[in-house]
């Protein structure tokens, strides 16, 4: 079987996936139906946004943002992919254009300490998460799925709409834009 | 390479190497890039490379932060409003709409004049020219923050310099002394004290943000149930255009006294870390733990503030350590 009949069936273009309950009262606009989808999925995407964005304000807007969209397109949406992954293309998509709009160094905020002597893993943390924030969005973005929202390949190269292929090569050049940058090179 | 190998047959394995790292490989191809990688010190580099790579990611993966369900209410209203598709307007109401619209704005412009000069000085004396003390460098064992931050000048130009008015923060654990950007302030009324100290403390100004990590910054406090417990809290500092900003960590309004905090991490401008002894008066009401002024550069945190504070009062067995 050849990789794009395999993303076919993975991503749901051959076999149509199980529709969610309230999927036909959120499509016709029912605010119920509405409210269990984001109910549903809210957080997930807010994770998603905050790791993509690194501010929680930030996050906020991008997952406002995608909700807005994904409300309005609902009528629209055939089902030949999975709920989470058309809403997740929505929500990367949307965090990255808020991401290029506002232009500032995404700055997460670190975890709780669970000792003191932990500041050097800390700096550490901090100096992989500036030099991700300073790569190219699209890089960072893939690099976020695979590492932070430990996605497949196949469930990344639905939600960015490329091929397998494709992902692993963004993903090895993303690393490797990562690596040089981690290391002091140019990105 | 090992001698012999064709560069053909190293780049098509080398290029298996992701996908032998994350296990997807089977079969024949991953004996042949086990057989290769036996044979190719520059693929076992690469392939060590690649864990490492992996590992930091994966190290650094941050948690975020719970969204109140209140929050999360309100954005999911705010989501469904935007989301409604409004009626179109005629093109004989919009024409009216405009007109009104652009009367309206006339009026209060010519109303504004008197007070223009008035708002210009405002803003041109709001920022005052304020003393910057450079960092000293000292000695310390951070080579990535070194390596990270060893782009930054010596000294930051004096034409970057601002000023900053006097302002606290008194209930997060840290405030900076700055002109706060009334950006995003509207309706913070409505959310939750911890949710809107930190909001607050990123808007000192609106050129250099302040990121608290204030997940313990409020419960430091040792307890009756667990007299030993020790919050942390920690203080990214970035700056996108302003190059220095007073930073003041305060902790409290605690009501029990007898709480000694006791170190903060610092990197200065040339990446070297040091920490640095700091103390809480023991009456603590809120007290400053210690005021320093801090480099800034475009974008670059320059430091890392780690702070603890731990349980000095006395026991029934005598003082703690």
């Amino acid at each position: 079987m050849d990789e794009i009949a395999v993303m076919q069936i993975l991503t749901g273009k051959v076999t149509r996936q199980e529709e969610p309950g309230w999927l036909a009262g959120a499509r016709t606009g029912q605010q119920e139906a509405l409210e269990q989808f984001y109910q549903d999925y809210h957080a997930q995407v807010y994770r998603l946004c905050y790791r993509l964005l690194g501010r929680s304000d930030d996050a906020e807007d991008a997952m406002q943002a995608a909700f807005v969209r994904a409300f309005r397109a609902l009528p629209k949406f055939r089902g030949d992919c999975a709920v989470r992954t058309w809403l997740y293309r929505i929500a990367v998509n949307e965090a990255l254009t808020l991401q290029r709009r506002r232009r500032h160094t995404p700055t997460d905020l670190p975890d709780s300490l669970p000792t003191a002597d932990a500041a050097l893993r800390i700096t550490e943390r901090i100096v992989v998460r500036e030099t991700l924030a300073q790569m190219r969005p699209d890089q960072r973005a893939l690099l976020v799925l695979l590492y932070w929202e430990e996605m497949s390949y196949e469930e990344i190269a639905a939600i960015l709409e490329i091929s397998l292929s494709a992902v692993k090569m963004r993903l090895n050049r993303a690393r490797n834009a990562f690596q040089k940058r981690y290391e002091g090179g140019e990105g | 390479m090992a001698f012999g190998m064709s560069q053909w047959r190293h780049r098509r394995l080398a290029a298996l190497l992701p996908a032998y790292h994350s296990g997807e490989l089977s079969g024949q191809k991953q004996k042949a890039v086990e057989q290769h990688l036996a044979e190719c010190a520059a693929c076992r580099a690469s392939l060590q490379r690649l864990a490492q790579t992996g590992h930091l990611l994966s190290a650094a993966r941050p948690d975020s932060p719970a969204l109140p369900a209140e929050r999360a209410e309100a954005l999911f209203q705010r989501a469904l409003a935007a989301s409604q598709i409004r009626p179109k307007a005629t093109v004989g109401r919009r024409i009216a709409a405009l007109s009104l619209s652009a009367a309206c704005l006339g009026l209060l412009l010519w109303l504004a004049r008197p007070l223009m000069p008035a708002i210009r000085g405002v803003v041109k004396n709001s920022m005052p020219t304020g003393e910057t003390s450079p960092l000293t460098a000292q000695s310390g064992a951070f080579p990535a923050v070194k390596q990270h931050l060893s782009h930054l000048p010596e000294k930051i130009p004096s034409q970057k310099t601002a000023g900053y008015a006097e302002a606290s923060h008194r209930f997060s654990s840290v405030s900076g002394l700055g002109k706060r950007s009334p950006r995003r302030l509207a309706g913070s009324e409505r959310i939750e004290p911890r949710r809107r100290m930190r909001r607050e403390t990123s808007q000192i100004h609106e050129s250099a943000r302040l990121e608290v990590a204030a997940e313990n910054a409020v419960s430091p406090i040792p307890t009756a149930q667990s007299p030993a417990a020790q919050g942390h809290l920690v203080v990214i500092m970035t700056g996108e255009t302003t190059p220095s900003l007073h930073v003041t960590v305060t902790i409290g309004p605690q009501t029990q006294p007898g709480f000694t905090q006791v170190s903060a991490f610092r990197s200065d401008d040339q990446g070297n870390g040091a920490w640095k002894q700091c103390t809480i008066r023991d009456d603590l009401q809120a007290e400053t733990v210690t005021t320093t002024q801090y480099q800034f550069m475009d974008g670059q945190p320059v430091a890392c503030l780690a702070l603890e504070t731990r349980d000095n009062r006395p026991t029934e067995k005598g003082d703690r350590p």
